[in-house]
């Protein structure tokens, strides 16, 4: 056993205090400092989109925005598709956190392949000159949506309106799988044969099960 | 000269019972607000033009309307009046409400309000003097003994009354030249009247415009000073911040209204939960008395005596209604006598309080604006939809139904007719703290003007009656609430007056969903349903991302919790039990709809289709949950009566 005096017991601890300090310091801020922000996959217009690749499935997001430079910010909270996380998850320290470019996106459908699983959208931008606008949307479990193995997840309708005042702009992510169903139909025919459309909001929504019900009754 | 006797009385015959269509029924406003000047000889008012505004002055006793401003000529900048007030017998000052145009394509945005004061001159063919007052701020007391002049206030760290004088002020948005100042410079420390450290919430000024009390908010507390001079110097109470948001008992008493005495005001208990009852606080002192307490309802308004402020009654809301309550017995023995279903409210007194204008409106009478002398003269000066005076001769009949120990009320309001009239079930939207009123209601007089007799519930849940009332409402959208509007339907039904084989349901928003509903539960009653903007799916509701923190509390509070309460939600919603769904439907509603989005009305359509079912389909492209613009509310109601009259064979 190794015997030594308080005194030296401090002055090593004294000594050594700094170096400790940096070192959990780091360790803190590592998983922020990783946090990559990475360019998001394509998103793509149905007459454009790609073949899933094996392990992926399409979100299907909906999109109406204006501005000069709209994004909006996505990261994974769950790699499980099947187990909705709870509503206080939060996103992983160190996720990667997805940009998305929305910019001269035309009012439409759009789809992007991605990972199975829960993602949140963290945020969404809608910049104007030199007005910062953003919406922070990190904790809310109504901006989640989940995406799921070689199926179309329908996410919903991100709306950025034209119409903004000085310091707000209204920000929305609704549920329009009943409004925009036949559109959806039209569009993705092709699409939905190979990865069949599916509901993919962050809340349970039951349309498109007793809609499949009823198609399947006799 | 026989025969054209008989063709003018078969012409006035037929133009008497022929039914008013939508677009004759509702058109722009009229008369919408209106101020007595002082010496009573005249009344400012704001008047609707089409679809703009204009500042009118009404001689008193001739009627004569003189226009003094048209907001489109003067401003084309969305631009509205909002209020108007007499500084003097010949100056009105008007706040007045623009968009300043922002940056291309920033829509935006901030809304501009001024004060502007309008020299009426005497020579009535001579144009009106604009002026205007540039430094944002409010108008806090008009002064009007002091002709010319007027006190004015400026809110921020440090907050001032000044006294300003009309004389000094530029005209309307006039350039400044180099001699010039803004508001002729009188924002200066010689024409201070009243200063306190923080922003000031309320002035108390004392007649003559001597600052009395300030009440203002700084270092998050809430502080009382009172004047000594122009400075207030003197801290009445404080009250922190964080005190007056805990959950402890006990009275917290904020001034409402000055009282007799340097230090006494009148004062409502912000801690309890019904603010029922006036206390006489003197702040110096630390000491208070209940002066009135009302049964279980909120105090509206406190009456104040004009000549020395002494407080002479309430305005309560109580049973759906605006009680006014007057402690001289006199005063309420005549007030008592006034028919419920009346709404009257004074608005001005001349100086001498020999004239006064006062409002009114019935169930079946648009309000109007009255002047009565102490000579006993009573003149109608205008009104809302004069167009309408005299025409609607519906009657209303007020009934309780007794659903589960609870006394639901309804108002029934009956058509002029020898035959028992079809019955148009109208459940309110909301619906929780939301209530049909016994006064004058458009969509249901332009229906009785149509021949039906309409029905319109404060089922459990409605506000206007008691907390205890509303908060029975709670998790009962889908439940009692629907129990209620049916149950005075029956008893509507039984009525001889009431053809009970020809029964239908419409409502808007929450109303549409309970017509929805009802519609399916009981296809013997209900012999068609109309939905404007209703809910289809209360989860989708619940889900939208519009919804703040405070908003979702309140909504599992009082709806339920679409994450726990899924299923329940589910079953409760009209896309879940569409199929037993027996008689038609009409479903409208509005493209731009941000409070009940129109995927409700989708979901609710794709579940029609499904199951085969009748219904009528009409979506508003440029239409929102309420449907403001005159166009839109004439072409709503004109489907809605051409459907009803197609339903119920009128």
């Amino acid at each position: 056993m190794l015997l030594i005096s308080n005194n030296q017991v401090n002055r090593s601890f004294r000594s050594t205090l700094p170096l400790i300090a940096l070192v959990a310091l780091s360790a803190w801020l590592m998983p922020t400092v990783l946090a990559q922000r990475v360019t998001a996959p394509p998103l793509l217009t149905p007459d454009a989109v790609q073949p899933l690749e094996r392990k992926n499935g399409y979100v299907l997001l909906q999109l109406d925005v204006s501005g000069v430079a709209p994004s909006m910010e996505i990261a994974q909270i769950s790699q499980s598709a099947s187990r909705m996380p709870a509503a206080d998850a939060s996103v992983p320290r160190g996720a990667k956190r997805m940009q998305i470019d929305l910019t001269d996106r035309k009012k439409g459908l759009y789809l992007m392949q991605l990972a199975p699983g829960w993602y949140q959208i963290t945020q969404v931008n809608a910049p104007y000159y030199n007005l910062p606008f953003q919406v922070d949307t990190g904790g809310e479990v109504r901006w989640r949506f989940v995406v799921q193995h070689a199926k179309t997840s329908y996410a919903g309708l991100l709306r950025i309106n034209k119409e903004r005042s000085r310091d707000s702009v209204n920000v929305t992510f609704l549920n329009r799988i009943a409004t925009a169903h036949d559109d959806i139909r039209d569009q993705l025919g092709p699409v939905l044969a190979a990865a069949p459309l599916v509901m993919g909001r962050g809340l349970r929504d039951d349309f498109l099960i007793d809609f499949r019900r009823t198609e399947d009754a006799p | 000269m026989k025969r054209s006797l008989v063709v003018a009385l078969a012409l006035f015959c037929a133009i008497s019972v022929w039914p008013m269509s939508a677009s004759e029924f509702f058109v722009a406003p009229d008369m919408l607000a209106a101020r007595l000047s002082p010496d009573g000889k005249s009344v400012a008012a704001i008047v609707g033009i089409d679809a703009d505004q204009a500042l009118v002055v009404i001689d008193t006793d001739s009627g004569e309307r003189r226009t003094l401003l048209e907001v489109a000529q003067f401003s084309e900048n969305d631009a509205a009046l909002l209020s108007a007030t007499w500084l003097d017998d010949a100056t009105i000052a008007a706040l007045f409400s623009e968009i300043r145009t922002g940056v291309k394509d920033l829509l935006d945005t901030r809304r501009n309000r001024y004060l502007l004061v309008i020299r009426v001159p005497s020579d009535t063919t001579a144009a009106p003097e604009v002026l205007s007052v540039r430094t944002s701020g409010t108008l806090v007391d008009p002064l009007p003994d002091a002709p010319g002049e007027f006190l004015y206030a400026k809110s921020g760290l440090l907050s001032r009354v000044y006294r300003l004088n009309v004389n000094g002020l530029g005209g309307y948005k006039a350039k400044l030249s180099r001699m010039s100042k803004i508001d002729g410079g009188q924002f200066v420390r010689s024409n201070e009247v009243a200063q306190v450290d923080g922003y000031a919430l309320r002035w108390f000024m004392a007649p003559g415009g001597q600052p009395r009390a300030v009440l203002g908010f700084n270092e998050r507390a809430f502080t009382l000073m009172a004047f000594e001079g122009v400075d207030a110097t003197r801290e009445l109470k404080r009250w922190d911040a964080q005190s007056l948001a805990d959950d402890d008992e006990g009275l917290r008493l904020l001034p409402i209204e000055a009282a007799d005495g340097v230090d006494r005001f009148y004062c409502l208990d912000v801690n309890a939960e019904t603010q029922n009852s006036i206390y006489l606080m003197d702040y110096a002192a630390d000491e208070y008395e209940l002066i009135y307490t009302s049964s279980e309802n909120d105090i509206v308004e406190l009456i104040l005596s004009q000549t020395d402020n002494r407080l002479v009654g309430v305005s309560v809301l109580e049973d759906g209604q605006l009680r006014h309550t007057y402690f001289d017995p006199e005063v309420q023995a005549a007030q008592s006598a006034t028919d419920s279903s009346t709404l009257r409210t004074n608005i001005s007194q001349s100086r001498a309080g020999d004239r006064t204008l006062s409002y009114m409106e019935t169930h079946n009478q648009p309000g109007q604006f009255w002047l009565t002398s102490t000579s006993g003269v009573r003149r109608l000066l205008g009104g809302r939809s004069p167009h309408l005076d005299g025409r609607l001769s519906g009657k209303l009949v007020e009934g309780q139904v007794s659903v589960e120990g609870l006394s639901i009320p309804y108002l029934l309001t009956l058509p002029k007719s020898s035959a028992p009239a079809p019955l148009v079930v109208m459940p309110h939207g909301g619906p929780i703290d939301v209530f049909d009123t016994r006064y004058f209601d458009e969509t249901t007089q332009f229906l009785t003007a149509r021949g039906y007799a309409v029905l319109r519930v404060n089922f459990r849940g409605s506000g206007g009656y008691s907390k205890a009332f509303m908060e029975a409402g709670k998790r009962e959208y889908g439940g009692l609430m629907l129990t209620d509007i049916h149950a005075a339907a029956r008893e509507a039904m039984a009525r001889p007056d009431i053809d009970a084989g020809r029964v239908a349901v419409f409502g808007a928003s929450y109303g549409g969903y309970a017509a929805t509903m009802l519609a399916i539960e009981h296809p013997q009653v209900y012999r068609c349903a109309v939905t404007v903007a209703g809910l289809a799916d209360i989860n989708l509701f619940l889900g939208h991302t519009d919804f703040t923190e405070r908003q979702q509390d309140w909504a599992r509070e009082y709806i339920g919790d679409t994450v726990n309460d899924y299923d329940m939600l589910k079953s409760i919603s009209p896309i879940s039990r569409i199929d037993r769904l027996q008689r038609p439907i009409f479903v409208m509603h509005g493209a731009l709809d941000d409070v009940v989005d129109i995927e409700h009305a989708y979901r609710l359509r794709h579940w029609l289709d499904w199951h085969q079912k009748t219904y009528d389909w009409f979506v508003f492209k440029d239409g929102t949950h309420s449907f403001s613009t005159v166009e839109q509310v004439v072409e709503l109601h004109d489907k809605v009566v051409t459907y009803l009259d197609r339903q119920l064979s009128l």
